[in-house]
């Protein structure tokens, strides 16, 4: 019989593991709303942060430096995707499937320099103890990506919903043409965004390195589950993105924990679930990217 | 005038085809041995079979790629993942390049799926892990020789048979991979560890490709005297560090079977949470042993990196391959007479003394590791060698 403390690591376990996958989510969402494509390369944009971040932290010994290279890294090779290639493509399926490739090509670099076994980063040594529950010791960093995640989770619905910024954003969402029309750049807008996007991937990918490791594999494994929280939860809304990211977390690690031969069933089983009650997920969103459905 | 060009041709195709006979006839009596590599370079085990490459191309480096008078010539094929392109590239191998031996693959996938077709067409094959029980029970063929270990069996029983008797520990917690080898093993362990009268009290199966270990480390029953895992590459990684970061390694003992867990490349990106893991192997790359003093050093001289057991086992395997061609004085063709000198080999490998008997995997030490902090760096430090370990080996209580 599972005692309260175990259940209680495995609680917040799964919210820290739900906080990651909101900030991969959240891009995905504001990508899919406002210039309604898929990004492929999402989860090679987390692996890749993954791998700057450590060898820039590794290098340095500083945390914050690890993170500041893979975020501007992933930020600038959004930017350059958007302004390059993505916005030259015609039409959106064009679009995907560059997406894809990049996939690959972003793959076969990080092997190309840095080899195929994981490498890891350690906490920063502020956030370095734990604390003890019960019997068991809970990672203090586990804590602050819990804490980072919510700021981050408040600080995306302030822009979105409160900043002009945010909603010549859900107004592009809404009608491009309509956007244009009243004399603001729609393109720039899709550079922003996308680059937002690619930010926040990164952000991911560096904070995982010293949970997950930064691993070739990664890419695939992460952007699954990141676009099963997009459907769980609902395709274009922030709120939705953490409703699901958060509902993902915590049925994979309690599902793991009580059920561990069923874990990756139960995901998706959960998805198959919420699809047949709820076709458009738990947040439905008319179509809105926004947080009032 | 029709019939005079016919004749003209057949005349010629059939001069042409003798000539060209008599040149092969030539080629094959003195010409040079041609050897096959099957290496995985693209996929999640590409930096370990560089590795395994370079093991391979030191030890033909050292008899200047000639072996009794003949040239040996090497063609490298990467066979990624997939165990049908593996089986492809075996073929190509024999009808475009004719080669006369193989050397690979790694993953027992692939080997299965090559394992018919080298067994019908008679290719003499040494792959460098591929450690299945299989290849030696009901997939066995005379021409599939290896030069790893008997996974499940060895070392898996010495992961059972010294932290009984040296450890003194007798309630064991198994996680392990979940898929086949997985569960072979820990029925290994088990078979073992409860014969000598231990007790497994819990058995945690963890799906490859596990993201985050939190909730299958929480599951582990702190009663237990030590957590007895198989587990390799990435998954080894987020493993070790969960259970550090969960408090679990402070409360109980750890005792891994080896080449997986905390071996290097993986070790090296667990960091200080592997400190003070003891397991089982059949190789450390920090054993101090002159012919491995010098193969660690002839690494870095050539290639600048760390020797690690791929690195090893890929060496081991191009070393059968030119003690057994020596042996024949390179008449390579006489496959019997390679097979006979195969199963008779007995030599000083990195790893230790190994030898064959009429086996087709290696009889060899096994050593009972640690991992300790030396330079900064992490290594698995040799505390214990258990001699002459066949690929069946058992306690002598059980036998």
């Amino acid at each position: 019989m599972p005692q309260a403390d175990q259940l209680a690591l495995v609680f917040l376990n799964g919210i820290a593991f739900g906080m990651l996958l909101f900030l991969l989510a959240a891009g995905l969402v504001l990508m899919l709303g406002v210039m309604n494509i898929i990004n492929l390369a999402h989860g090679s944009f987390f692996m890749l942060a993954g791998f700057i971040g450590v060898a820039v932290g590794v290098k340095t010994g500083n945390f914050a430096l690890g993170i500041l290279a893979g975020v501007g890294a992933i930020g600038f090779l959004g930017l350059v995707m958007e302004r390059f290639f993505l916005r030259r493509l015609p039409g959106k399926s064009e679009q995907v499937l560059f997406t894809l490739g990049c996939v690959y090509i972003i793959w076969d670099l990080a092997r190309a320099v840095w080899g195929s076994s994981p490498r890891f980063l350690s906490a920063p040594s502020i956030l370095g103890g734990s604390v003890a529950i019960g019997d068991y010791q809970f990672p203090v960093y586990r804590l602050a990506v819990i804490l980072f995640g919510s700021i981050i989770a408040i600080g995306l619905w302030f822009f979105v919903e409160r900043t002009r910024l945010g909603a010549i954003v859900r107004a592009g969402a809404d009608d491009k043409e309509m956007v244009a029309g009243i004399g603001i750049d729609i393109k720039r807008v899709f550079a922003a965004v996308f680059t937002l996007a690619a930010v926040l991937a990164g952000l991911a990918g560096v904070i995982a390195a010293p949970i997950l490791t930064a691993d070739l594999d990664m890419d695939w494994l992460i952007l699954t589950l990141a676009l099963v929280v997009m459907v769980v939860g609902g395709l274009r809304t922030i709120q939705g993105a953490l409703v699901g990211s958060l509902l993902i977390g915590l049925v994979d690690s309690l599902g793991k924990f009580f059920f561990p031969e069923l874990s990756m069933f139960l995901i998706f089983g959960v998805m198959a679930l919420i699809l047949a009650f709820r076709p458009y997920g738990i947040v439905r969103s008319h179509e809105k990217l926004g947080l009032k459905s | 005038m029709k019939t005079k060009l016919v004749v003209i041709l057949v005349v010629g195709v059939l001069v042409g085809g003798i000539l060209l006979a008599g040149c092969a006839a030539e080629e094959e009596a003195g010409g040079a041995i041609k050897i096959g590599v099957l290496p995985a370079l693209t996929g999640s085990l590409g930096t370990n079979e560089e590795q395994a490459v370079h093991g391979i191309k030191l030890a033909f480096d050292e008899v200047n790629y000639e072996v009794a008078g003949r040239k040996i010539e090497l063609i490298v094929k990467d066979v990624g993942m997939d165990p049908a392109v593996c089986l492809t590239k075996v073929k190509e191998l024999k009808i475009q390049n004719n080669v006369d031996l193989i050397l690979g693959p790694c993953v027992t996938s692939a080997g299965l799926a090559i394992r018919d077709y080298i067994h019908e067409n008679e290719i003499l094959t040494i792959a460098w892990f591929c450690s299945s029980p299989k290849f030696i029970e009901e997939k066995y063929s005379r021409y599939f020789f290896r030069s790893s270990h008997n996974s499940g069996h060895q070392p898996t029983g010495h992961s059972a048979y010294i932290p009984y008797t040296v450890n003194g520990y007798r309630k064991a917690v198994c996680i392990a991979l979940d898929y086949q080898a997985g569960r072979d093993e820990v029925e290994g362990f088990k078979k073992i560890f409860e014969g000598l009268g231990g007790n497994v009290t819990q058995e945690i199966y963890t799906p490859i490709g596990t993201l985050d270990y939190t909730p299958y480390v929480t599951q582990i029953d702190l009663d237990a005297d030590f957590v007895w895992s198989f587990h390799w590459g990435d998954d080894a990684v987020r493993f070790v560090r969960a259970l550090d970061d969960y408090g679990i390694k402070d409360q109980v003992g750890l005792f891994f079977t080896g080449g997986g867990t905390v071996e290097p490349p993986d070790l090296w990106a667990q960091g200080d949470s592997a400190l003070g893991i003891e397991d089982a192997s059949h190789y450390s790359p920090v054993l101090n042993t002159p012919e491995n003093l010098r193969f660690v050093q002839a690494i870095r001289d050539k290639y600048q990196e760390e020797v690690t057991i791929y690195t090893e086992h890929g060496y081991v395997a191009a070393k059968m391959a030119i003690l057994a061609l020596e042996e024949v004085e390179g008449a390579v063709e006489d496959v019997d007479g390679m097979i006979q000198a195969l199963e008779n080999l007995e030599f000083e490998a990195p790893r230790g003394p190994i030898k064959f008997e009429g086996l087709h995997s290696p009889i060899q030490n096994i050593y009972h590791r640690v991992v300790e902090k030396v330079d900064g760096k992490l290594q698995n430090t040799v505390i214990g060698t258990y001699t002459e370990v066949g690929p069946y080996w058992m306690p002598e209580e059980l036998r």
